[in-house]
């Protein structure tokens, strides 16, 4: 019987072998990561809910392929980000994102008064905005790299380019952030 | 450092992912410009911002949603499994039997010449015949009747014990077949039980050859074993059988009971009714008649297996059986006729009707015995 402390690799096999319940651990270890991922390359809570229980569908119904030469969970990212990829190309979300203020991104920051909670709650979705307006790729190795916390090596891994083109690919795509919220910073720092 | 060298270099710088030398290049080249300096700002503020954004939790329930929906799923199967799943729905469950009985067909047709073959080379290397047959005849010769009848040769001895009800009908294919199975011989037997693993590869195969008959109870067929023993046959035919022993006989085609079924008689190619020759007449040895395969009936049962006997006073002692090759049918008669008066002979007309196929094996002939009249 696999527990919360079986590794990946071993409730991989055992899901593999029929185990349904290695399915469970699984879902439950990474359904947050994947679901913060996918939410912030969608901009939208339920179009992210759908996405990413397709994602662990998808992963159910092709565990037979996984063949262990790279981490469960990069496969699994890999998964996420066609998957959102694909969902963010169609015109009709790009559509919803441009008008995407769900209020989702909630201040429950308590120590700080009401216009503060609002500017936070104005960033945030300036952020999100920002990101939904940059390159599929760009905005993806930014959440990869500065959201998720992600190793060089395992990005180079799940995005299949070598280290190297993730750091140049990451600088490009941040400064591209960057530019997308300059009148923010330039509004701010008049100000400050 | 220009400003283009350090801006690549930026975000390796704010991450300090850099080696030493080129962290302190960069601080070096970032005090003296202002512009590369509010870069490292910008870019700063972004890895900020990105990574205050708050962590949300999944809807409540997702996980048992994504399980509801995956037990609806099955698993797709390994690369292995899948190629093996080809084969099991392009072959189905009916083919694959059809190609193993198809097989095995093969095999058992191929190895029936080869047991045929076995009964052929017998039957016709006199070198090896008569010693064989003295081998397996001699010590049922030499032994008394009783204590043969214990000990049965396992090859030639197609003699049945009346009362061993532990005898299985064995096949009438012939000789090779007498020899790998233990035909007349009793279960009970320690010899033969002795001599039963060493036939347990061939007794599978013949009974899948040899069409089995019938087992009729209370008959019994004389073989050419018995014939070495003409002071033994109470019927004083022994000589006339004794011509017989290196003609291929078949085995006994029934089973010992001692109550004759009016059902179960077979039906013999020919019938003799004969008369002992008072000349002829043995000394009773009732151990040898029990031997010899003699079996009581009552006239009922006579007359309708022999409808054509004399019927009489003199009352019917014995019915004899045997097995003889059609080639040697008049010999056999013959020498009945120099043993016995035969008074009555009569074929089967229904058995002739398949005479083409009476060729083919050996002839059941059934020899009722009377006393002699004087």
């Amino acid at each position: 019987m696999a527990s919360e402390s079986t590794s990946d690799a071993a409730c991989v096999r055992r899901l593999q072998r029929g185990d349904i319940n290695a399915f469970e651990i699984l879902v439950r270890r990474h359904e947050k990561a994947i679901f913060n991922l996918v939410y912030r390359m969608l901009g939208n809570y339920d179009d992210a809910a759908e996405t990413t229980q397709e994602v662990f569908l998808s992963a159910y119904r092709a565990i037979g392929q996984f063949r262990g030469d790279a981490n469960f969970s990069t496969w699994l990212y890999r998964i996420a980000l066609n998957q959102a990829t694909t969902r963010r190309k169609s015109a009709n979300l790009r559509q919803k994102m441009l008008v995407s203020i769900d209020g989702t991104d909630m201040v429950d920051d308590a120590q700080i008064g009401p216009a503060e909670t609002l500017e936070k709650k104005e960033l945030r979705e300036r952020v999100q905005r920002a990101l939904n307006e940059l390159e599929p790729e760009d905005a993806t190795v930014i959440l990869l790299r500065d959201l998720q916390d992600i190793p060089y090596e395992d990005l180079a891994q799940m995005l299949k380019i070598p280290v190297g083109t993730v750091k140049s690919r990451l600088h490009r795509a941040r400064q591209a952030l960057k530019a997308r919220l300059a009148a923010y910073f330039r509004a701010g720092r008049k100000a400050v | 450092m220009n400003c283009q060298e350090a801006q690549l270099q930026l975000s390796g710088y704010l991450e300090k992912s850099l080696d030493a030398i080129r962290m302190k290049s960069i601080e070096t080249h970032l005090s003296s410009c202002p512009f590369c300096r509010a870069e490292v700002h910008g870019l700063s503020d972004c890895i900020r911002l990105v990574s205050d954004l708050p962590v949300l939790d999944p809807p409540a329930g997702f996980t048992q949603r994504v399980m509801a929906h995956a037990r609806e799923i099955e698993l797709e199967p390994h690369s292995w499994q899948r190629f093996f799943a080809a084969f099991k729905v392009t072959v189905p469950v009916q083919a694959a039997a059809v190609v193993l009985v198809s097989v095995l067909a093969i095999l058992l047709y191929q190895r029936q010449p080869e047991v045929k073959n076995i009964a052929l080379s017998e039957k016709a290397s006199p070198a090896v015949l008569p010693s064989e047959v003295e081998q397996k005849t001699i010590p049922a010769a030499k032994n008394s009747p009783t204590i043969a009848s214990e000990q049965p040769s396992r090859a030639r001895n197609t003699k049945r014990d009346n009362n061993d009800p532990l005898e299985t009908a064995p096949h009438p294919i012939g000789k090779a077949r007498q020899q790998s199975a233990p035909a007349g011989a009793s279960i009970k037997d320690p010899a033969v039980a002795a001599a039963k693993p060493e036939n347990a590869m061939d007794k599978p195969l013949e009974s899948r050859l040899a069409p089995r008959r019938p087992a009729i109870q209370a008959q019994e067929v004389s073989t050419a074993s018995d014939s070495p023993r003409p002071s033994a046959d109470a019927l004083a035919i022994g000589a006339a059988i004794g011509a017989l022993s290196r003609s291929p006989l078949r085995p006994s085609p029934f089973s010992a009971e001692t109550a004759l079924s009016p059902l179960s008689e077979p039906i013999p190619d020919f019938e003799f009714v004969v008369k002992r020759r008072s000349s002829a007449r043995a000394v009773p040895n009732e151990a040898l008649r029990k031997r010899s395969e003699t079996t009581p009936v009552s006239t009922g049962a006579t007359e309708r297996s022999a409808p054509s006997a004399p019927s009489g006073p003199s009352p019917i002692v014995e019915i004899r059986w045997f097995t003889v090759a059609p080639e040697h049918y008049e010999q056999f008669r013959k020498e009945l006729a120099a043993e016995a008066i035969i008074d009555a002979e009569r074929s089967v007309a229904a058995k002739e009707m398949d005479f083409g196929l009476k060729r083919s094996r050996e002839l059941l002939i059934k020899v009722t015995v009377l006393p002699s009249d004087g």
